[in-house]
């Protein structure tokens, strides 16, 4: 029952095709969605992953349809909700590979506190984020990643509210693996998927994800391959001294540093930032002597409790 | 039947809040049995606190109005105190001693204010105990202000027949921990308590014997809950800071051993939402929370109530609305605990009605979830939460004995296809976990099919409404009587027919006259069918809840038809006493139909 073993030897072999649910993709022609949905059925394949013992997690909203679509146990949570599900599963059950996907409007805006507060505790989650700049299924109004004065189809003026940066805040707040990349390049997609699912830590990826019927102008795969570039090949955002704190400061600034240059029209991909070996809070719950709940026997054959009370009466004794 | 009441209080963060604790303990040891409560305003330091232990050889469960002894060395608990603009900030506790009673305060307190004439008054010169004491340990008599209640508490004891050595003993075992200095320091200050007593000649009000040692634990409520989560196998307990229900997780976390991970997020959306989610995984999670967190959590536990996950919530409920009375008792959250969220969804509210039922009916709160697999509300108060007692050993064992878990249907070899929301005859599907190794499943707050794939068709709707909203019948006829309600008397016989619930239970258990029955409901929802027959044959029937909405009436009126026709409500934030409550029961008697009362 310890981290490392999360990804298992899968029997039988999994594919792309037995990946895929037979629940309805009622996503619209061209959503990015679709992409990013095929993107991680192969890091799945790839991080070699046991469907049983992989959980995927969502909000709501359009990309929070997705794990109906994936043949690995599904949670359909609330609006802005999934991070702590996700906890909650991950810290209940440390076996289980828990993958998040969710929206902007959920995880950047009504489930923001969750997503801030998760960095505090870096338990061993991945929050794959699907960025279009609106709530999409309510038609089109802004969510908190449009740029202000930015005017998408939902809305009758410009956006007359600012834009988060969220991975500037993930990387303040504590995650410890922090990327972006986008809906459109399966490639570059599967690769972080990958990085990200077995990083051991809280993992945070951005996917700019194209929203053909709300944000087509803004999020189209042409207005990503011209406005979305990889992080410069001499940038390295990952700590090589874990033990090294002036390193992982650096390194952070480095990525904070690199995302305020940025312009609505200039984005980077890529991984801004990780660092190995921070303790996740399994790490933490187990130096304090706390197994996972699930290791802990909790009845005999006959259904009776096997709490062990002497203690408890001990100090209660008088 | 020795019945004592005990009573002291000051300023809050003075030290005077372990008082209660020590007292406690120190009789429990001399042989007797004590019910503890501590009242207090929201505040850390400076507001007035107070603290009652009713001592018997019998095993008391409520407290009176009235005490034999109290001691205060402040003058604002004698005379009360008042804000700058003279509005009262409370009355302080000279009316609270029984006639003829004894009240001890410190010798700069003019006495001649004291306007009681049937109490008999002594003075305790508490400054110069603490300089004596000083002196004699080498200490700065600042260091020693904080043993003030070992003072109240020692002298006390020694004024009830407690031996010397039996106070010096139960000091130096309770502040065993500390260190030498401490232990010392305090036995000093109680040595010198006792020989002030004696010196001015301060009559006992009372010489208890020794009693046969009893196995008994000091149990408080909230530690009560506590327990029944560890019997129960809870595994994780999630919780966000809040008055009264924070003292739950905080015991069980200094209790590594029970297993249990505690948790502590950023707010009750997180906390409801990770419960569900270890829910999820076959683990038995719970919350500990108080009313404003309650109403938080509504979405989520109506995402557990579509998606048929067994979450346990516990709500020490506490002076609402809003934040009400963070740190005063109330029975207010009855209508919203069975109507928690948007929409219809099977769910079951449970109230234990005294502190050995805040554990077994807390336990029990488990099998249920799992059982139904639906929300289990367990409403407990801080009546209960904040009160102690001196609880047999053999209580909470046989609990733990009685108890069996019962993880109710789970599937054994799910594969593929495997349908989480199977239509079945009694409305419950083979429940899976996340990570079974026989099967993946879904679950979505969005209607959804068996499968738990979202679905909008129209009779697959009506059927999974159908599937989670009928489980009534199912849970009143499995669930066994004992569990449901407690019946005390006879209501067939019975001239008044008490129906209540919770915190107020034992008070009014006391409080019976000839000709009285009491109808005490642990099962709230779905409301027993019991209740009906009881009522609908009673010849006169009173309501007895702690809020001015009278939501326990409504509620049955709602299910059964019946409207109650006689209430006895309190809701100023303090607990019922037996003796007002043995008034309210003899004014409905009389006819009156609405009885509110006010004690302190």
């Amino acid at each position: 029952m310890n981290e490392k073993n999360i990804a298992p030897v899968v029997t039988p072999p999994l594919t792309l095709a037995s990946l895929t649910s037979d629940a309805i993709n009622d996503w619209c022609p061209g959503c990015a969605d679709s992409g990013i949905v095929l993107a991680l059925k192969n890091a799945i394949v790839a991080a070699g992953l046991d469907l049983k013992k992989t959980v995927s997690i969502s909000g709501i909203g359009c990309s929070s349809k997705l794990p109906h679509l994936v043949n690995v146990n599904g949670v359909h949570t609330l609006h802005g909700r999934p991070i702590p599900f996700a906890e909650g599963i991950k810290l209940a059950n440390p076996e289980l590979t828990v993958i998040i996907d969710s929206g902007d409007g959920d995880t950047y805006g009504i489930g923001a506190g969750h997503f801030v507060s998760a960095g505090r505790r870096n338990v061993n989650i991945k929050l794959f984020v699907h960025n279009n700049g609106v709530y999409a299924l309510t038609k089109g109004q802004a969510s908190p990643t449009l740029p202000e004065g930015r005017k998408v189809k939902g809305i009758p003026e410009p956006n007359i509210n600012g834009a988060l940066s969220p991975l500037a805040i993930a990387i303040l707040a504590g995650y410890t693996f922090v990327g972006r990349t986008q809906g459109y390049n399966l490639k570059e997609q599967t690769d972080l998927m990958v990085k990200a699912i077995k990083h051991k830590g809280l993992a945070l990826l951005d996917i700019q994800q194209g929203c053909p019927t709300y944000n087509p102008e803004f999020t189209n795969a042409a207005w990503f391959s011209q406005h979305l570039h990889p992080l410069p090949s001499d940038y390295n955002g990952v700590v090589s001294n874990p033990t090294d704190m002036d390193e992982v400061n650096k390194k952070k600034l480095q990525a904070i540093n690199t995302l305020l240059n940025e312009t609505t029209e200039s984005l980077n991909t890529g991984v801004f930032f990780q660092w190995e070996n921070a303790d996740t809070f399994e790490d933490r719950l187990i130096k304090r002597g706390i197994k996972p709940p699930l290791t802990q026997v909790i009845s005999d054959k006959d259904g009776k409790s096997t709490i062990d009370l002497s203690k408890v009466f001990e100090e209660l004794s008088v | 039947m020795v019945d004592f009441g005990w009573m002291t209080g000051g300023k809050q963060g003075g030290g005077i809040d372990s008082a209660l604790g020590l007292f406690s303990r120190m009789l429990m040891k001399y042989g007797y049995y004590t019910y503890g409560y501590r009242e207090y305003f929201s505040n850390i330091k400076g507001m007035h606190s107070f603290f009652t232990v009713r001592v018997s050889d019998k095993n008391v469960r409520s407290l009176g109005s009235l005490v034999d002894l109290a001691i205060f060395f402040d003058n604002e608990s004698v005379f009360g105190e008042k804000n700058p603009s003279g509005e009262i900030v409370h009355d302080g506790h000279i009316r609270d001693i029984k006639p003829n009673g004894m009240m001890i305060v410190d010798s700069k307190t003019d006495v001649s204010k004291i306007p009681r004439k049937d109490i008999k008054v002594f003075q305790m010169d508490f400054d110069s105990i603490i300089n004596d004491s000083a002196k004699e340990v080498d200490a700065k008599a600042s260091e020693l202000m904080i043993s003030k209640n070992v003072i109240c508490v020692a002298a006390s004891a020694h004024l009830c027949g407690l031996p010397t050595q039996q106070i010096e003993e139960t000091l130096r075992e309770l502040f065993s921990k500390k260190s030498e200095d401490v232990v010392k320091m305090n036995v000093t200050v109680a040595d010198k308590a006792i020989k002030y007593v004696d010196d001015k000649k301060i009559p006992k009000p009372i010489t208890l014997q020794l009693l046969p040692k009893k196995d008994l634990l000091y149990m408080e409520g909230f530690a009560a809950s506590a327990l029944g989560k560890a019997i129960a196998g809870c595994k994780m307990q999630v919780y966000y800071p809040i008055t009264p229900a924070s003292d739950e997780s905080n015991f069980i976390e200094v209790h590594p051993e029970l297993g249990i991970r505690v948790i502590q997020p950023e707010s009750e959306l997180a906390v409801v939402a990770m419960t569900t989610g270890a829910a999820l995984t076959g683990v038995r999670s719970s919350l500990s929370t108080s009313g404003p967190g309650l109403s938080l959590m509504a979405e989520t536990t109506t995402w557990a109530g579509i998606t048929e996950t067994p979450l346990v919530l516990v709500d020490h409920q506490r002076g609402a609305p809003a934040t009400g009375q963070p740190t005063r008792t109330e029975q207010a959250d009855l209508l919203f605990a069975t109507h928690i969220g948007h929409g219809d969804y099977g769910k079951i509210v449970v109230a234990p009605g005294s502190i050995e039922e805040s554990i077994s009916v807390t336990a029990l709160a488990f099998n249920y979830a799992e059982k139904y697999q639906l929300p289990v509300i367990v409403l407990g108060e801080k009546n209960l939460s904040q009160a102690s007692v001196g609880m047999d050993k053999a209580v909470v064992n046989k609990i733990r004995e009685d108890y069996r878990l019962d993880r109710g249907k789970l599937v054994k070899e799910g594969g593929v296809g495997y349908k989480r929301y199977a239509f079945t005859p009694d409305n419950v599907s083979p429940r899976a976990v996340l990570g079974d190794p026989t099967t993946i499943m879904w679950a979505t707050g969005d209607e959804h099919d068996e499968r738990g794939h979202i679905s909008e068709e129209t009779t697959n709707r009506n059927k999974m409404m159908e599937k989670r909203t009928q489980k009534d019948g199912l849970i009143l006829s499995q669930i066994p009587k004992e569990e449901k309600f407690n019946l005390f008397g006879d209501p067939a016989k019975a001239d008044l027919l008490v129906v209540g619930w919770g915190g107020p239970s034992m008070a009014v258990i006391e409080a019976l006259g000839n000709g009285m029955a009491f109808l005490q409901l642990k099962l709230i929802e779905p409301l027993p069918n019991e209740v009906k027959e009881l009522l609908s044959k009673a010849k006169r029937v009173v309501c007895i809840e702690q809020n001015i909405g009278g939501q326990l009436r409504e509620h049955i009126a709602s299910k059964t038809g019946i409207v109650i026709q006689n209430q006895i409500l309190k809701y100023n934030g303090r607990p019922m006493r037996y003796d007002e409550v043995r008034d309210g029961l003899a004014r409905i008697m009389k006819g009156e139909k609405r009885v509110v009362l006010n004690a302190y």
